[in-house]
């Protein structure tokens, strides 16, 4: 037993307070030496303390000596201390020879111990048995070992049995095991028997297994009676279970009594359900106290109920964004803007907004810049904006460009900007035009992109469109190559000369798939207007709604069905080699299907 | 890109992907707060192909 008084010698109050929090027991079983004796096992590793903060309960769970020789093993078997930072469990939970076990195991199984930089609670959980038999059973069941690179939890906390129930049920419910290359954890954290019960719920509710693509979550985490229950809570509030299209995770990891109270404090507080819509992660992230908190907070400071967004309930700090207000009045900025900018109380902190505003007055920026921009003090960093307004000046750009664009400053890299300068520089734009026309590239291209772009353009002798249309230095090179090529193929550059946007404000795959479709119906792609010049037929680039209702097929099924690439056959290749192919032209060939010729043989034959 | 999905179709999203930069992309997931709300704009004045006004003027909605 440790007195309170003592554990605040030896901690400091911010941990001892922690502690006694956290922790009670030790405070009534832990003996003073036992404490002592472990601070002297960080000391004497030089160990980061930050630990006793995040796992006060160490104290009571691990013991010097064990301690001590697990350091000694890991050094000994060349593993990076590092792996240490994983929350204390391979301190507590480590033994010497288990560890040195599961590094021999992973070596021989050709895994290696890097795995062990992300994945160090393999050390505290796995054993070398235990591993040996998932490696075994991926293989057998053909998933393979890749998995484990980004999973590897689950050597720490799988077992071989239960890997193998999971994979039956993926593949007897037919979800199959692609499923796991992108939710590993279902392996590791999934209970075959649950998981079995929560696939029937989704489909007996009409939710679908759909949902399983993008939130294997569900199948790791979920739970089919407390599923069951959030769906219900959904229903009777009339939120309905289209949210959790884009929001599985309220299904993986919701509460169902604390979405009811969030959607009702919603309602009552007049903030209603629509900001669901565009973050329903609140309900399973959010805790209603805390949102209660801050509405109060807000409504007391006078801030208009607008201002308030999902963000600023579910991630907001109420202390943090009492102290924002008052920087925000003393400063004199005042806090109208908010309307605009929530996400200044949702991800500010006030410190940090005290320097930037010190920064911009010290660089004699106007303040106002704020009003326009509140990401400035959500995002910014003060020196990284001390380093931008630098590079302005040296560039010789002056702080003007900043109006309209100062978005540069809540997120720009100085070094990327300097980069971006130099890179439209070599192309050509003189500084006038970056301030003027090209400002908003500075944040939004790379010079690799502007490079590859020019050098495309180059190459199709088009160079000379760049000065009036400076967004094409912000479209993906590749995309451009390929809605180049695809308007050669169709004999339809002359065309894209009248209509420039035409190879940067579209992607590649929806032209392609406009074009394929139009073709096949027998719908010319261009004419030519009185003046003899030729001109794009506009479906091409109409918006989807649009198309849908001229031509009676869906963005979805375009795209499916007609956003494939052209293919090239053998016959088509052998022909070009007998009419002499350069290298050049097998470029621009579209991809060999050998499948068409080969079905097409079968046919025949 | 969540909020995007729940205004278009989560292939006009990967239209996005592939049209414009990563920087691009990072904006539009960073400025969430001021993306929503000049989507709203548009929505409240008719415009209901936002794909297509992302396509033609993605500064309207990262610009400021």
């Amino acid at each position: 037993m440790v007195e309170y008084k003592r554990l605040e010698e030896l901690l400091g109050e911010d941990i001892a307070k922690r502690v006694q929090r956290l922790s009670p027991s030790v405070l009534e079983k832990v003996t003073e030496q036992k404490i002592i004796g472990i601070i002297e096992v960080f000391d004497e590793f030089d160990l980061n303390k930050k630990l006793f903060r995040s796992t006060p309960s160490i104290f009571a769970k691990a013991s010097p000596e064990r301690m001590r020789s697990v350091i000694k093993t890991l050094d000994e078997q060349g593993i990076d201390r590092s792996v240490l930072d994983d929350g204390g469990n391979i301190l507590i939970k480590g033994a010497p020879d288990r560890i040195r076990g599961i590094i021999q195991e992973l070596k021989k199984q050709g895994i290696g111990t890097d795995i062990l930089k992300t994945n160090g609670t393999i050390l505290a959980f796995g054993t070398p048995n235990n591993i040996s038999e998932i490696i075994q059973t991926l293989n057998d069941e053909k998933i393979g070992i890749d998995i484990l690179k980004t999973n590897g939890t689950i050597l720490a906390y799988g077992n071989a049995d239960n890997i193998r129930k999971i994979i039956k049920v993926l593949k007897d419910k037919r979800i199959g095991t692609n499923i796991l290359k992108t939710n590993g954890n279902i392996l590791a954290f999934g209970n075959p028997q649950k998981m079995e019960r929560t696939i029937d719920l989704l489909e007996k509710t009409g939710i679908g297994i759909g949902i399983l693509k993008t939130n294997g979550n569900i199948l790791a985490q979920g739970d089919s009676e407390r599923i069951e229950e959030i769906i219900k809570v959904l229903e009777d509030e009339k939120i309905g279970t289209d949210i959790l299209k884009t929001n599985g995770n309220i299904l993986a990891r919701g509460n169902p009594d604390r979405i009811r109270r969030i959607i009702q404090l919603l309602r009552e507080e007049g903030i209603g359900t629509d900001i669901l819509k565009t973050n329903g992660s609140i309900l399973d992230q959010g805790n209603p106290d805390r949102m209660q908190e801050i509405i109060e907070l807000l409504d007391k400071e006078k801030i208009e109920r607008s201002v308030i967004t999902a963000d600023i309930l579910g991630r907001g700090n109420p202390d943090d964004i009492r102290k924002i207000i008052q920087i925000l009045r003393k400063e004199g900025i005042g806090t109208e803007f908010l309307v605009n900018c929530g996400n200044v109380l949702a991800q500010g902190k006030p410190d940090n907004i005290q320097s930037i505003i010190d920064v911009l007055k010290e660089n004699k920026v106007d303040i106002d810049i704020i009003k326009t921009n509140g990401s400035i003090l959500a995002l910014g960093n003060p020196e990284r904006i001390g380093e931008i307004i630098q590079v302005l000046e040296k560039e010789e750009l002056g702080l003007d460009i900043l109006n309209g664009h100062g978005n540069i400053l809540a997120q720009g890299d100085p070094s990327r900007i300097k980069e971006v300068i130099e890179a439209l520089d070599e192309i050509g734009i003189g500084k006038e035009s970056i301030k003027d026309k090209f400002a908003g590239l500075l944040l939004t291209t790379s010079r690799e992109n502007i490079k590859d772009v020019f050098v495309i353009l180059q190459a199709h002798d088009l160079r000379q469109i760049v000065e009036d249309n400076p967004n094409i230095l912000r479209t993906r090179s590749k995309n451009l190559e390929a809605l180049i090529r695809l308007f050669e193929r169709e004999d339809l550059i002359g065309a894209v000369r009248n209509r420039p946007t035409s190879i940067y404000n579209s992607s590649y795959r929806l032209t392609l798939s406009r074009i394929n479709y139009l073709k096949e119906h027998g719908v010319p792609l261009k004419y030519v207007d009185e003046s003899g010049e030729e001109r794009f037929n506009q479906d091409i680039f109409i918006g989807a709604e649009k198309f849908e209702k001229r031509y009676g097929i869906d963005g979805k099924k375009l795209k499916a069905t007609y956003g494939k690439e052209p293919t090239t056959t053998k016959s088509m290749l052998e022909e070009a080699l007998r009419d002499g192919i350069t290298s050049e032209d097998l470029e621009n060939m579209p991809q060999l299907e050998e499948q068409e010729e080969k079905s097409k043989d079968d046919s025949q034959k | 890109m969540e909020y995007l999905l729940n205004y278009m179709e989560d292939y006009e999203v990967e239209y996005l992907k592939e049209q414009y930069t990563d920087e691009i992309i990072n904006i539009l997931s960073m400025e969430k707060d001021n993306v929503i709300r000049k989507i709203n704009e548009l929505l409240k004045q008719g415009e209901d192909d936002i794909y297509s006004k992302m396509s033609e003027d993605i500064g309207f909605f990262i610009d400021m």
